[in-house]
């Protein structure tokens, strides 16, 4: 009894940690395969530790005209939103204690997206309205694709809990391999979770300055880059566990899928240019809604499974 | 111990906001190529931004002109600390051609404190990573 | 995304482009306008790259002796100091890394002695120009048979002590001669 509950505790305590650190060296392999591809050499590998140290330990300046409670919180919502996701989710043979529930990751991978639709609106800024607006649109194009094709694992399984996503997987194959089409509307929505091109709009793009971004600086941006180091590792895990059986129960194997996934979404932010807010809008809308509800239909009434 | 270590980490990610003051642009254009593959920046850190705000250098080209003089002095206010100001060109230390010019509202540090000045009409991408350099020592 | 960014992503993933700049240094091309420098034992101290500054970079101050000094930060590097000056003296080499944290510091210079007027003893003209017109005008004076020691102790008087009555009477040998 005293057994699983430190060892729950200990979980809650290191999960966050090793969350940080792995979603660095994420964020730095994106950064360097980018550069490499674009035939120049990438930072060093302690770089993203560098640039969130500096943040935390510079001068912050709030604007006059902002709404200070909406402007401080809304980082912390950021950040409370994929720290609660990373709770939830497995790590190779590491399960969470209470059950991590396919919704709840869900819902609060909403909330980075409204934090920054807050924190954009708050700044007094015309730069942070117009990025706000354009986060508002993306993110209601990009929740229902995404949500159906994650929801297509839990109806296959008949249940909404990761970890049994996960074990069902273990015996019947990867999703990946009975539902194409979900994975791939969920790889496209996947990309603008992570803010990358053809859809990094609202992520510091150069039209209009720095998007919701623009008004922050010091600790509350550094606190909006952790959150944003961090949905590098949340979010390849989510799609390893849901479609790519969550590194069939061991660690290495889990990381490895991770690593896949992250060269292959650099290898795409290289390849392509920036959407506009419309051609965004429309095509997740159409191409990627489209795939998700083929396999929806599939997964619910059984027809054409293999 | 932990000032140390910011004040090591701190000259590892310089993050740099370029400002145009109004000249010729050739001290633009080498500001710019020092970002492409082939003087490739990132290697050291620095990403160039768009805010202000998000900026620990800036760096400044071209003569300061009458229009320009208020507009640069808010944007030097909006840099949080520690910064650095660099005077990229001969036209920012001193004006060089336009200095009789009617349009011209002094050398830049009569404006805002400069912490290093890169000479050159324009000054090579080289040079503009050197005085980078020089000045991340200092910071 | 077609064949041509993939295949040119591959190439430049393979081999990168990028100099190894601040770790080996960078080698400008040939004719590359760098720093302008001062040859200290060529210059004669006329003060022509000064008059052909467009900038006014270049300014000459006269005290006990003659100073030249260019400024780096009014410099354009545009070379008319170079190819005005008769001796080539003033270069502008191929040293581009500049930067400096006092601008008063960007400076190059270089002094000159002046001549004294032996009668006044007024400093009025630069010891190495004089010294090196009387060098070239060597072959003028063996053809009209005018020898230069004698010119020499002539010319080293200041133009006020060559209004004198005493000085003027030893010129007027030359006149009778070219008559």
């Amino acid at each position: 009894m005293t057994a699983s509950i430190i060892s729950s505790i200990a979980f809650y305590v290191l999960q966050p940690f090793f969350g940080f650190i792995v979603g660095a060296l994420f964020y730095w392999v994106f950064r360097k395969i980018r550069a490499r591809l674009q035939a120049r050499r990438g930072p060093p590998w302690y770089q993203t530790f560098a640039d969130v140290t500096k943040l935390l330990f510079k001068e912050s300046i709030t604007p006059l005209i902002a709404d200070k409670t909406i402007f401080y919180l809304a980082p912390l919502l950021a950040f409370t939103g994929y720290l609660v996701a990373l709770l939830q989710l497995p790590i190779g043979n590491v399960y969470p204690p209470l059950a991590g529930d396919l919704i709840v990751i869900l819902i609060f991978l909403t909330l980075p997206g409204v934090a920054i639709i807050l924190g954009g609106s708050s700044s007094g800024s015309p730069y942070g309205a117009i990025g706000s607006s354009r986060e508002t649109a993306l993110l209601v194009a990009s929740e229902i694709p995404f949500a159906i094709s994650a929801l297509v694992t839990g109806i296959q399984v008949k249940s909404m809990s990761i970890i049994k996503i996960v074990d069902a997987q273990n015996q019947f194959g990867p999703m990946a391999f009975h539902y194409p089409f979900a994975t791939v509307a969920f790889f496209m929505c996947m990309l603008l979770k992570l803010g990358r091109k053809p859809f990094d709009i609202p992520d510091a793009e150069v039209e209009i300055i720095a998007g919701p971004y623009t008004e922050y600086s010091g600790s509350l941006l550094g606190l909006f880059e952790i959150s944003n180091v961090l949905r590098w590792f949340v979010i390849p895990a989510f799609a390893v566990n849901l479609f790519f059986a969550g590194g069939l129960g061991n660690l290495f194997v889990f990381l490895t899928l991770c690593l896949v996934v992250v060269a292959l979404i650099s290898f795409l932010d290289t390849q392509n240019s920036r959407y506009r807010i419309d051609q965004a809008f429309n095509f997740l809308l159409t191409w990627a809604t489209l795939l998700a509800v083929i396999d929806l239909v599939r997964a619910s009434t059984g027809w054409a499974l293999w | 111990m932990l000032k140390k270590i910011v004040s090591k980490l701190r000259k590892k990610s310089p993050w740099v906001m370029h400002v145009p003051c109004g000249g010729c642009n050739g001290c633009d254009i080498e500001v710019v190529a020092a970002l492409t593959p082939l003087y490739d920046l990132e290697r050291f850190g620095t990403l160039q931004k768009g805010s202000p705000r998000h900026a620990d250098i800036l760096a400044v080209t071209g003569p300061v002109t009458v229009q320009v003089k208020e507009r640069l002095r808010r944007v030097y206010a909006l840099v949080p600390n520690p910064k650095i100001v660099m005077a990229i060109g001969s036209c920012a230390i001193s004006g060089e051609v336009f200095a009789d010019g009617y349009a011209f509202a002094g050398p830049l540090d009569q404006i805002v404190p400069v912490d290093i000045y890169v000479p050159g009409c324009p000054p090579r991408p080289e040079a503009i990573i050197h005085g980078v350099a020089q000045a991340l020592a200092r910071l | 995304m077609n064949k041509q960014t993939i295949t040119e992503s591959i190439r430049g993933f393979i081999s990168p482009k990028t100099l190894p700049y601040p770790r080996q240094p960078s080698v400008p091309p040939e004719g590359f306008r760098g720093k302008p420098e001062f040859d200290l034992q060529k210059c004669v101290g006329c003060g022509a790259c000064a008059q052909t500054c467009p900038m006014g970079a270049i300014n000459v101050t006269d005290g006990l002796e003659r100073s030249i000094r260019v400024w780096y930060g009014k410099c354009s590097f545009c070379g008319r100091c170079q190819d005005v000056c008769p001796e080539e003296a003033i270069r502008l080499t191929s040293a581009y890394e500049l930067a400096v944290f006092d601008k008063n510091k960007a400076t190059a210079d270089v002094k000159i002695e002046f001549e004294s007027c032996p009668s006044c003893g007024r400093k009025f003209f630069p010891a190495p120009q004089l010294k090196k017109s009387f060098e070239k005008m060597e072959p003028i004076l063996e053809k009209r048979n005018i020898s230069n020691e004698e010119l020499r102790s002539l010319d080293r008087v200041c133009p006020s002590c060559r209004e004198k009555p005493e000085e003027l009477s030893k010129r007027k040998l030359f006149l009778v001669n070219f008559g």
